[in-house]
């Protein structure tokens, strides 16, 4: 009795992660570390801005990590990473020269041809600057390729402030607007307080030609999306990227499902008209 | 008319190679064989013989012999011999001659229910069963499953070896297999997973007429399908099965059985049977399948989920014994030397309370309610759309096994009511 092995032609080995080196380790915020990694086969990882991959410690499991480098700094990426639950905890630490597990790059990220000739206005709140700045840093690169640039970001306490030396480059460039703020201020803050929506407030921005592209947390997404409402910014110029528990990155396990949608596979980055009617999206 | 089995030493012999390098060729799929109870690799001379030709090897004549007269003669009984008839007394024997390839798992009794168990001894298999605790979805998407095996020193990781034995299971009702070609729709979408094709497209299915009871409602999401994903299905017509064959694999393992062919009676009796099966399921739903995604997206604010939230304990039973979920979690575990370990996955449940938690705590779908709307949504509404039917096959489990008595079927039939007085 002979046993076929009919094998589906199309059956990919999903769940393999590459090994990959930390070239670099940077403590950035009391919480927040950034880590450079390079791929051991020498290869570029080829991502989107937006993107995420699925990050590998053995014993510890693995956990989407939004990838915070914009693909035009070629051979080496980025992740910004908060110390939150047992694995993140683990990866922060080991030392420069360590070994961690890449998949991916997974999901759609950043619809970098659409927004070309647009003016951009960013929203980052708190964390959500980490897959931002992948964007913002592409835009940068290719100047040329996009009108006025805006930035806005905002945090809790001047602690949580991230990438503080790129923040003063921003700032210094003629071509981009960037204001930042924080929701409270200490001693020896002297900017802006308040919630970013009041950065918003204060701007003027052109709906028709601006698109608006919004990363924070979900409190944020309803505040800031109301204000950008008032603005009478139209809901298919408003992009969004959403954090869900993104278990496998393939679209198989189910924990990152918002309706009828997998953000891993559809997403992150959404066109807020397209799930603004999910009752699950914020 | 007997398949010639050959042994590592034969294949090694006519190669020129030691036997070490013929297992190694089985071990990495190269070359298909079974193994003897003793755990001895046995290859089928025609599997060689195709291995052989793709390495373009010669053939010894007398393995060609063999097998060529096997084929003919198979060919000749059986072109015009799709529906046979097997007495009940020789099932055994079925068994038997299936576990000379396959794993045999077939249901047994356990408790007031049955169980989908590997069969050690085909005197445990009761065909004639209502339903089981948990469906034969676990045997193409186990409960744990193995996907990595790592060194956290050297980094090395790699997939672990397939099971060199495939499975056949035995005695599957249609509902469950429709939930398994439901499985193949979802793990072929995207990406296809290799973890799980590797083992189910080796399997063997042969189905059974069911016995219905009143929690079953097959007919009512068209998932009565008897001829569908089986190898072979067997129709209960009393003293005998009415064995239908649909695959070459299936027929295969029918050989030696002292099957003769259907006749016009035995055939209406198969139809009778058949019929039985669907008017007997005893669960009564009121909005036919074809409007419940709709039903699911207008009752979305519906009282009624509030109500069900508040019942429901959050224990996800109705997930597990679920023929058609598959949402799982993913754990890595260090061996005691904790340099070595394993990654597996998990079935999970969203009904638990962390299934749609980030890291920074927030959850997407805190209210049980709406974890109940989600399951309601899966079944009948997102998944659905894009596979063309619904993804609740009527199996009725989550019904007989739910603690707080939440029915799929209520809701249904309450949501038609809340949205017509919406």
């Amino acid at each position: 009795m002979p046993v076929e092995k009919t094998a589906c032609s199309c059956s990919e080995k999903l769940y393999l992660p590459r090994p990959a080196t930390i070239v670099k380790v940077r403590q950035v915020t009391p919480t927040e570390k950034l880590f450079e990694l390079r791929l051991d086969d020498g290869s570029d990882l080829g991502h989107q801005p937006g993107q995420f991959v699925e990050v590998s410690l053995f014993g510890y499991g693995e956990a989407p990590i939004s990838v915070s480098s914009s693909p035009t700094r070629k051979g080496t990426f980025e992740l910004c990473v908060r110390a939150a639950g047992s694995l993140t905890n683990a990866m922060h630490k080991l030392p420069e020269g360590a070994t961690i597990g890449i998949r991916g790059p997974y999901g759609n990220g950043f619809d970098t041809e659409q927004l070309k000739g647009k003016d951009i206005l960013f929203i980052g709140g708190g964390i959500g600057l980490v897959p931002l700045r992948s964007l913002i840093n592409y835009v940068l690169d290719n100047r040329g390729d996009y009108g006025k640039t805006t930035i806005l970001y905002g945090t809790k306490s001047p602690a949580e402030i991230l990438f503080t030396d790129e923040l003063k480059a921003w700032e210094e460039d003629p071509t981009v607007d960037f204001r930042m703020t924080v929701d409270r201020g200490d001693e020896n803050w002297t900017g802006h307080i308040g919630v970013i929506t009041t950065l918003l407030e204060d701007l003027e921005t052109g709906p028709a030609t601006t698109y608006a592209v919004v990363v924070g947390p979900p409190i944020m997404y309803k505040f800031v999306l109301l204000s950008l409402r008032s603005q009478d910014f139209r809901d298919d110029h408003v992009i969004v990227s959403l954090e869900r528990r993104m278990k496998c990155g393939v679209g198989k396990c189910g924990h990152c499902q918002m309706n009828s949608i997998y953000v891993c596979q559809d997403g992150p980055v959404f066109n807020y008209a397209r799930i603004k009617d999910f009752p699950e999206a914020f | 008319m007997t398949d010639r089995l050959l042994g590592t030493t034969d294949i090694a012999r006519h190669c020129g190679v030691t036997t070490e390098t013929v297992v190694s060729w089985i071990k990495s799929g190269k070359l298909n064989a079974c193994s003897t109870p003793g755990g001895r690799y046995r290859i089928a001379a025609r599997n060689c013989i195709e291995f052989l030709k793709e390495y373009g090897m010669p053939v010894p004549e007398d393995w060609i012999g063999d097998d060529e007269d096997a084929d003919q003669q198979t060919d000749e009984e059986s072109s015009h011999m799709n529906q046979l008839v097997l007495p009940k007394t020789n099932v055994p024997r079925l068994v038997d001659n299936l576990r000379k390839s396959y794993r045999v798992f077939g249901p047994v009794p356990r408790g007031n229910s049955s169980a989908f168990v590997e069969l050690d001894d085909a005197a445990e298999l009761q065909l004639d069963y209502t339903t089981t605790i948990l469906p034969p979805k676990k045997l193409v998407l186990p409960a744990q499953e193995e996907l990595l095996e790592f060194n956290t020193q050297t980094w090395q990781a790699r997939e672990p070896e397939p099971d060199t034995k495939p499975v056949a299971a035995l005695g599957v009702h249609p509902c469950d297999m429709q939930g398994i070609l439901r499985l193949d729709f979802v793990f072929r979408k995207g990406q296809a997973e290799s973890n799980y094709f590797d083992r189910r497209d080796r399997m063997l299915f042969i189905g059974t007429s069911c016995n219905p009871d009143e929690s079953c409602f097959c007919s009512a999401v068209g998932t009565n399908k008897f001829d569908e994903g089986f190898d072979l299905f067997l129709t209960d017509i009393g003293q005998s099965y009415l064995v239908s064959i649909l695959t070459d694999r299936g027929r295969e393992v029918l050989k030696g059985l002292g099957t003769k062919a259907a006749d016009e009676i035995d055939l209406n009796e198969m139809a009778k049977a058949r019929e039985r099966c669907s008017t007997h399921a005893g669960g009564q739903m009121q909005p036919s399948a074809s409007t419940l995604p709709l039903l699911a997206k207008d009752g979305e604010d519906a009282a009624l989920w509030e109500d069900i939230g508040s019942r429901c304990l959050a224990c996800g039973t109705c997930n597990l014994v679920c023929p058609t979920c598959y949402c799982f979690d993913v754990r890595d575990e260090l061996n005691l030397d904790l340099k070595s370990g394993k990654r597996s996955r998990f079935w999970d449940s969203c009904q638990l309370d962390e299934f749609a938690e980030v890291a920074g705590g927030e959850s997407f779908r805190k209210e049980r309610s709406n974890r109940q709307k989600h399951r309601f949504n899966r079944k009948f509404r997102y998944l659905a759309g894009e596979y063309g039917a619904p993804f609740c096959v009527g199996c009725g489990r989550c019904i007989r096994q739910c603690v707080a008595k939440i029915s799929i079927l209520e809701t249904a039939n309450d949501l038609e009511k809340a949205v017509a007085n919406l």
